[in-house]
């Protein structure tokens, strides 16, 4: 069955809300900023901007949420308001998608055993360490008292959120599923990047490179979609299909292929695959940084271009002869597939078509 | 100054005043100051409005901020009622009134 | 919704290593907790170990959960008569839930990167490569669909529910699904600074109860198409008639006060299985044994099925499993319905005034084809699933 996105919120690296990321497709690649580690090394990271938490609206309701927690919230409270619409709240439901989860504060519930022992830990930090706490957060700050779930793994997290939520629509069970994914790059989490990835030396990603070694720069972010049964007032695309299987060429080339390559794979010369039958290519993730559960942000992008007809350029191209969008420039697009890989051989596809 | 140097009387007024402090700052309520909490203000429920996590975090927090152990049965008692109330049993109770000294605290982290 | 076959069920935890070995602990009643002995915690509470499951020496987070799981599959697998030939020949998923397994939570890890701001990789390795249900894919040999569901305390029913619509959407045939955790002392420290653990054996439901007890464990079922279950002329005993889930959107840690998450969860189970809540003939409740748990819990269930619902909590017997919790409860459910005898409600004693309904206190034989597994979760998460004894299904 086709589903409807019907509203998107994103918090990335690129800033909040969608004129900011416009604005970052606009921009197209832009340097990362760069950390110094505890030990001295050094970490290119794609981080949120300053401030981008910052919001006083929700009071007291995330006080104490972590890091993960409140991007995931003002994410999916964007997409609910943007939806512009008033589900009931017993009929809306709600998937949150993470690779890596809620680390950061589980390596702060670990600081509290070693600083203070088992025996006189903070209850505040370990209830806020469990994985599904942003979307117990979420889930209290918007009324969603249909299902709610949390999928935490590397690969195809998001993928499998979708695929759930479409058949909780499918099955009568929810109206609406505000369905998103969320991580964030915590300061042991850059120790880890650091040391097992390799960073390239321009600051550049490079997606069509196909590399079997690639660079990564670690990014975070969230974004979360109102994915519904039906069209709302103003919908952004319709879900035509989402498939988690081995590499099958779409049926219809579509308007654009989005390649997800973004590092986090190791081996990424199977992406030269669906390369090659594309019709028109882009790789985003040189704008968004290296995220294995970074999806939703591509999904957003897609989002962004199938509603205001323009492909925005691919970032970084690189000389591969591939038919490439080199220019941001209007496109009638009628549909927008992105597939991202897993080193087992499978491949996860979304493909996204115009709502009318 | 130790905590010693003080009558009961003249402690009480300084222990409400660091645990304002130390709730705004370790409850993250960020829409209050520490002045605006009264002294005689229900802590849960109507008044500063806490919840039950805030509860388990605040017998945390005396541990380490005043060296008391709250006990299971102590724990439903009128202790948790007000400011006033906490701070009398700190008094009453603590080493440490005035806080630990030189405690490790989250903020190092 | 048509009902999905349960063709096979596979279960560790301190009853035993294998379904025999679980029901025979649920016949002589082998319920007490004891000490600590997988790693060292300076906490003294008592615990339900997977005694007779081997413990690698040291203790390695997460390959615990991933071993247990392994090996309850493997029973499933074995029950539902499923060779790797048939597998292999099928569209197979696997849907497990866990909390430890799914944590970066390694604490000599995190030790080294703090006191020198490095620290060997090799848990991280093992962590990216430690995915439970791709893990328990990779162990059975089999190329499957598979997602780990990290929904706190109800992730191993939440599993099952997300597999039930693998089949129904048409995605797979069979779906291995249920969860598994170890015990670990991410959980233990956490529990115990919340004030939820009792340093006695739990109690559910009784007015005495203190508080949890911590187990561990690991409980799948093995589900399958009513297609795929008719080509090869396999008549599952069991099936799964309905699922429901719905959040109380409340708080993080306490359960809403009247229990609006699990009344909107078990109407939905029933509806799905276009059964009465008069047609159930027990629930195995989440009955953790703490104060708001348990109240609330008793509650929601008088409401919906009435006060004199047979109700039982099988936590007595495991202690609180967390991921492991739906997916060995659901389990014991089938298991019951088979067997037509359900074991007493282990730690009940004496009735608490303010819960309305009263737990069994003696081995009680079963009358009716169905029943009920609850598992409500931090966050307001609540799950039913409703299972279903074929007709003809008992021994």
């Amino acid at each position: 069955m086709t589903a409807f996105l019907n509203g998107m919120g994103i918090v990335a690296s690129t800033g909040r809300g969608a004129d900011a990321l416009r604005s970052a497709l606009q921009q197209g690649w832009r340097p990362p900023d760069t950390i110094t580690l505890p030990d001295g090394r050094d970490l290119p990271v794609y981080p949120l901007p300053p401030g981008a938490l910052d919001d006083k609206s929700f009071g007291r309701k995330i006080r104490r949420a972590d890091r993960l927690a409140k991007m995931a919230v003002l994410a999916a409270a964007d997409a609910l308001r943007e939806a512009r619409l008033a589900p009931d709240p017993r009929r809306i439901g709600l998937v949150v998608s993470s690779a890596f989860g809620s680390h950061a504060t589980t390596f702060e519930f670990l600081d509290e055993i070693l600083t203070y022992g088992d025996a006189e830990v903070s209850p505040t930090v370990f209830s806020h360490s469990v994985q599904n706490a942003a979307a117990a957060y979420v889930a209290s700050v918007l009324d969603i008292q249909g299902p709610v779930l949390t999928l935490t793994q590397v690969h195809f997290a998001f993928h499998h959120a979708l695929v759930l939520a479409r058949q909780w629509l499918a099955s009568g069970q929810c109206d609406h599923v505000l369905v998103g994914g969320a991580d964030e790059l915590g300061g042991v989490m850059r120790f880890i990047w650091r040391s097992l990835l390799r960073a390239p030396a321009d600051g550049r990603l490079r997606p069509f490179a196909f590399a079997k070694e690639p660079a990564a720069i670690p990014g975070e972010g969230s974004a979360f979609f109102l994915l519904s049964a039906k069209p709302g007032l103003c919908p952004c695309a319709r879900l035509e299909l989402i498939r988690i299987a081995s590499w099958v060429p779409p049926a219809t080339p579509p308007g654009l292929h989005i390649l997800e390559a973004d590092g986090t794979l190791g081996d990424e010369s199977g992406y030269a695959v669906p390369a090659a039958s594309a019709a028109r290519l882009a790789a985003y993730a040189p704008v968004f940084g290296s995220m294995p559960c970074g999806t939703p942000l591509q999904l957003a992008a897609a989002a962004l271009m199938l509603q205001e007809q323009v492909c925005f350029a691919t970032p970084v191209a690189g000389d591969s002869g591939l038919p490439l969008c080199l220019a941001t420039a209007p496109q009638p697009l009628a549909s927008i597939h992105l597939t991202r890989l897993h080193c087992n051989g499978s491949a996860a596809h979304i493909q996204l078509t115009q709502p009318n | 100054m130790n905590h010693t140097d003080f009558s009961s009387e003249e402690l009480l007024p300084k222990v409400r005043a660091r645990l304002k402090e130390l709730l705004v700052s370790h409850l993250a309520l960020e829409d209050i100051t520490p002045e605006e909490i009264g002294d005689d203000e229900a802590i849960f429920g109507e008044g500063l409005g806490l919840d039950s996590l805030d509860g388990v975090e605040i017998v945390v927090l005396l541990q380490r901020q005043f060296g008391v152990n709250i006990k299971e049965t102590e724990k439903g008692n009128d202790l948790f009622r007000s400011i006033n109330t906490l701070a009398k049993y700190i008094v009453e109770n603590s080493p440490h009134p005035l806080g630990v000294p030189a405690a490790a605290s989250e903020d190092e982290k | 919704m048509a009902a999905i076959g349960i063709s096979g069920l596979g279960a560790v935890s301190s009853l035993g290593n294998t379904i025999p070995e679980t029901l025979e602990s649920f016949r002589v009643g082998r319920t007490r907790p004891g000490r600590l002995t997988l790693f060292e915690s300076p906490l003294d509470l008592p615990v339900f170990e997977a005694a007779r499951f081997p413990a690698e020496h040291p203790y390695s987070d997460g390959h615990r959960t991933r071993e247990m799981a392994l090996h309850a599959a493997r029973e499933a697998l074995a029950d539902a008569a499923l060779d790797r030939p048939a597998l292999d020949a099928a569209r197979v998923g696997v849907c497990l839930g866990t909390t430890v397994a799914s944590q970066l939570n390694d604490l000599a890890f995190y030790r080294s990167y703090k006191t020198t701001g490095t620290a060997s990789l090799d848990p991280v390795r093992r962590y990216l490569k430690g995915n439970l249900a791709e893990a328990v894919a990779a162990g059975l040999g089999v190329r499957a669909i598979t997602a780990t569901v990290t929904n706190a305390c109800s992730s191993g029913a939440d599993a099952i529910a997300i597999g039930a619509q693998w089949i129904e959407a048409g995605l797979c045939d069979i779906v291995l699904a249920g969860g598994a955790d170890e015990l670990n002392r991410v959980p233990m420290s956490g529990f115990h600074a919340l004030g939820l653990s009792s340093p006695l054996p739990c109690r559910p439901f009784d007015r005495r109860r203190s508080g949890l007890n911590l187990g561990e464990g690991a409980g799948v079922l093995v589900m399958e198409s009513p297609a795929h279950a008719g080509a090869r002329r396999h008549a599952p005993r069991l099936a799964l008639c309905g699922h429901g889930t719905a959040c109380d959107a409340h708080h993080l840690t306490a359960p809403h006060p009247e229990g609006r998450g699990l009344r909107a969860a078990l109407e939905r189970a029933l509806d799905l299985a276009g059964l009465r809540p008069g047609d159930i003939a027990f629930v195995n409740a989440h009955g953790t044994g703490t104060q708001d748990n348990d109240i609330i819990e008793g509650r929601a269930l008088a409401a919906v099925f009435g006060a004199s619902l047979p109700v039982l909590s099988t936590k007595g017997f495991t202690g609180h499993t967390l991921g492991a919790a739906g997916g060995l409860e659901a389990v014991f459910t089938g298991l019951a319905l088979r067997e037509r005898w359900l074991p007493p409600s282990a730690g009940f004693a004496e009735q608490d005034e303010r819960i309305p309904i009263t737990p069994l206190s003696e081995r009680t034989e079963i009358c009716g084809r169905f029943a009920i597994s609850t598992s409500l979760a931090f966050g307001g998460n609540n799950t039913a699933l409703l299972i279903g004894l074929a007709e003809g299904g008992a021994p």
